[in-house]
């Protein structure tokens, strides 16, 4: 099986409702964020890591799935 | 196991990247660890004593992005003790600021900036403009059109949401490239930060922040600006229009450049000689000045749940606000205000564990929250800074003291 890496962006200003090593499905909310700009989760899989770019102010999700 | 990074685009800023990104889940760090040999703590709880019956003739907003009273307590009891306390904390005069947005009951910094800014609420994300995109005229452009010197000064780049929110008007915070233009159009007499990247071309660098080919460095030295790197060329320079970018990036708070302090007085000392254009009194010749100083690196280290950072962040903001205190009680007409963006990380605590001397941190989140932020105020018209206020109130009364009239109002 080949595992594939999907690298989300979000806002840092909102709580997140993911952290490492959670589940996550497609379409799955992943951050508080105002209705207007809703985050999902792009796929389904393993969030493998969070970090904080103060760049650009936004958390960096990575996101685990098989191919 | 091959890897094979996909691409994806989402709803939100969702970005394609290639690397494998470091599980970063910071785990509470231990406070017993802190190196606080930087710091040098005040042993008296003696508040600064009020200023009376002065002109307000120079103001310096300190602002510390992200930090709560959480944040302050935990630093004050890490480097002062029960019996100390921050020079924040010895503020003659305290309250507490309110700070939702336009969208959201939880701001981020550039809405929190440009209430801080203009004195009115926007949307998370935009800079020095209302809602529907009418910018408005800030407090820094405001004592700028009355003849004022002013300053801005940060650790992170100097094109960051809070400075940027004092000097610019973009419907994005990520516009940086177009903010450092706006920076340098707007003739800040003191922009000493990080951030190189948005000011050189892109041809001289394939990580710079541009996308054409302007240089601002170069724009800024004909426009008549000093520009300088380090911290020998900051000490050696003696010019009343100055551009400090000491890092490409932003500042990394270690040795090899400038602290926040020393910024801070380096400010305070170049704004403090500007002139009056002529004709001016005799008697008094010097333009006056507004200063904004950030302690940008607060909020960096509470959305890494880091404590030891964020205490380490919140002293070396503490040691800027110093700096500024001990320039306002020589003046005498210098107001002093400190206060925060927002709040970062749900920062709480409690009692320590056993045979621990210091209280265990607990952080709530990993974004901002809405909780309330501290205000202290010291200088002529401090009092005004009293009880309970919302962020837009804060420059609506310095615009008060300085006779600024209208404000808050449209940018013309």
């Amino acid at each position: 099986m080949n595992a594939r890496e999907t690298i989300v962006r979000v806002d840092a200003t909102y709580d997140l409702r993911i952290r490492v090593g959670d589940n996550v499905r497609r379409g799955d909310r992943i951050a508080d964020v105002p209705d207007a700009q809703i985050s999902t989760a792009p796929v389904s899989g393993i969030v493998t890591g969070i970090r904080f770019d103060p760049a650009s102010h936004e958390f960096v999700i990575v996101i685990a799935h098989a191919t | 196991m091959s890897r094979i990074t996909s691409v994806v685009t989402a709803l939100i800023a969702v970005t394609v990247l290639v690397s494998v990104a470091p599980a970063a889940q910071s785990p509470s760090k231990d406070v017993n660890v802190v190196d606080l040999s930087f710091y040098q703590a005040s042993t008296t709880t003696a508040a600064y004593p009020l200023t009376r019956n002065a002109q307000v003739r120079n103001v310096i907003v300190c602002i510390g992005d992200g930090m709560g009273l959480g944040q302050i307590t935990l630093a004050s009891l890490k480097a002062a003790g029960l019996e100390g306390r921050l020079a924040m904390e010895r503020m003659p005069v305290t309250g507490v600021v309110r700070t939702h947005s336009a969208s959201s009951r939880v701001t981020d910094s550039a809405a929190a900036g440009t209430a801080l800014a203009s004195g009115i609420k926007t949307n998370n994300g935009m800079i020095g403009m209302a809602p529907d995109e009418t910018p408005y005229i800030t407090i820094l452009e405001a004592a700028r059109a009355r003849g004022m010197a002013t300053g801005l000064v940060a650790t992170s780049t100097i094109t960051h949401a809070t400075p940027a929110s004092f000097a610019a008007h973009v419907k994005s915070r990520k516009g940086e490239e177009q903010i450092a233009e706006q920076l340098i159009a707007n003739r800040v007499n003191v922009l000493f930060g990080g951030g190189r990247r948005y000011f050189l071309p892109k041809s001289s660098d394939p990580n710079t922040g541009r996308t054409d080919d302007r240089n601002l460095v170069a724009e800024a030295r004909d426009a008549g600006y000093t520009y300088v790197t380090t911290e020998a060329e900051l000490q050696s320079a003696e010019h009343p229009y100055m551009l400090g970018l000491f890092q490409f990036d932003a500042l990394t708070t270690a040795s090899d450049e400038p602290p926040l302090a020393i910024l801070t007085q380096k400010a305070i000392q170049v704004l403090s000689q500007v002139k009056r254009k002529p004709p001016f009194p005799l008697f008094r010749p010097k333009a006056g000045f507004f200063l904004m100083v950030e302690g940008s690196q607060i909020d960096w280290a509470c959305h890494d749940n880091d404590v030891r950072n964020t205490i380490r962040q919140t002293l070396l903001f503490d040691q800027a606000v110093q700096a500024a205190v001990d320039f306002a009680l020589r003046d005498g007409h210098t107001l002093v205000v400190v206060t925060a963006d927002h709040e970062t990380g749900g920062l709480t605590f409690t009692e320590a564990a056993r045979r621990r001397t210091d209280p265990t941190p607990h952080w709530g989140t990993k974004g901002h929250t809405g909780l309330p932020v501290f205000i202290g105020a010291l200088g002529p018209g401090a009092g005004l800074f009293a009880g309970v206020q919302d962020n837009t109130e804060i420059p609506s009364k310095i615009a008060s003291l300085l006779k600024i009239k209208p404000f808050p109002r449209p940018a013309q």
